[in-house]
């Protein structure tokens, strides 16, 4: 089987994007969620670059039998790469908030006792 | 030694120590009352602290008028941010042992002196309550059972055969050395754990860090009102495959940071 230089380029791309999430999830910056949507969404991509029968199989079957063009591949490519960044950004400022909001809690609570004891002291 | 002498000689040396009461709630306003109430009358030389997770509804009212501190967090975190921020209150404190019970009248405040006895007597550091180590029990559904039994029994093997029959009991307690380990590890070596496996993360932490981890029975009483947080179709669908990610996570980590 001879792969098309489209098909490599998916290849390259789901494989990379595999293994940076595995790299992201195996340093603790990726949630499970997080790691298993993007694995799921690289399975696929690889699935339809290697076997590009399946992609003009859903096409048929969608009734969209459209060739994709080279410009339409690649933004689309980018933007996938792009939501993964901003998805990678979100779980890591998702943890930092949980974090800032037990600690910010914690001030809160410690000036809420503070007053109580003044007030019960007479301060 | 009895379970009864169990019980008098912990409570005896317990009311010389500092003992802090965690009780998580989420709009738990028809139970949370009560259950202050219970703890405090049982209790009365232990602090109670109910971690309001972005309650809607009179939580907050009902536990401070039933005698409780209230720390209200200003969304919900499904537990987890509340649970740290209740972890730090602890340490702040220096309380030297910490026990958790549920906002929804489960867990009875009876039990809470006979878990942390182990912790009081230095046999251990993390005490699980457990419901399956008592003969009767209340019957769980067929999935509950399934992924008790499989998260279980991953966890076992994985934490190098610590005999734990409840992996996800919400009824806990901690001394303080355990806390530290565990604050430290959330705040400067991983992400909190997803609100469904966090006791089983924990667990997974304490084990790495060579914590002593004992199981005690606890009864576990049905709800009195509303329904479970922890279980819908979906979650239940997603919780296998949930667990054993983090649970590769954790392996990971552990070789990351070592033990």
């Amino acid at each position: 089987m001879v792969l098309e230089r489209y098909s490599l380029i998916g290849i390259l791309f789901s494989s990379g994007l595999i293994l940076l999430n595995l790299y992201l999830f195996r340093k603790g910056k990726l949630r499970s969620s997080t790691f298993s949507l993007w694995v799921i969404i690289g399975i696929a991509i690889l699935s339809a670059s290697s076997f590009p029968m399946l992609l003009s199989l859903v096409f048929s079957l969608l009734g969209t039998e459209i060739l994709i063009s080279a410009v339409t591949a690649s933004s689309f490519l980018t933007l996938l790469l792009l939501v993964f960044y901003l998805h990678y950004r979100i779980n890591d400022i998702e943890d930092k908030m949980m974090k800032i909001t037990a600690l910010a809690s914690l001030s809160k609570y410690r000036q809420e006792e503070t007053k109580k004891e003044e007030k019960r002291v007479g301060f | 030694m009895s379970k009864a002498q169990l019980s008098f000689s912990a409570s005896k040396g317990l009311e010389a120590g500092k003992v802090l009461v965690i009780i998580p709630a989420y709009n738990e306003e028809k139970t949370i009352g009560d259950v202050v109430r219970g703890v405090r009358k049982l209790h009365p030389q232990f602090q109670v602290l109910v971690m309001n997770d972005g309650s809607d509804d009179r939580t907050r009212n009902e536990a401070e008028s039933a005698g409780a501190s209230v720390i209200s967090l200003p969304f919900n975190t499904r537990g987890t941010a509340a649970m740290l921020a209740a972890y730090l209150v602890a340490l702040e404190g220096s309380y030297d042992y910490v026990a958790k019970i549920d906002g929804d009248g489960q867990h009875k405040p009876d039990d809470i002196v006979r878990v942390l006895a182990p912790l009081y007597n230095g046999e251990a550091d993390i005490i699980v309550g457990s419901r399956y180590l008592i003969d009767k029990h209340e019957s769980d559904s067929v999935t509950k059972i399934v992924g008790r039994v499989f998260s279980s029994f991953i966890v076992d093997k994985l934490s190098g055969n610590i005999g734990i029959s409840d992996v996800t009991s919400g009824f806990r307690a901690w001394n303080s050395k355990a806390l530290r380990v565990i604050v430290d590890t959330y705040l400067h070596k991983r992400p909190l754990p997803n609100t469904s496996v966090t006791w089983i993360v924990e667990t997974m932490i304490a084990t790495r860090k060579g914590l002593r981890i004992e199981e005690i029975p606890v009864e576990v009483m049905p709800r009195v009102c509303g329904r479970s947080k922890s279980f819908s179709l979906i979650r239940l669908i997603a919780y296998p495959i949930r667990l054993i990610l983090e649970l590769i996570q954790e392996v990971f980590l552990r070789r990351e940071h070592g033990p």
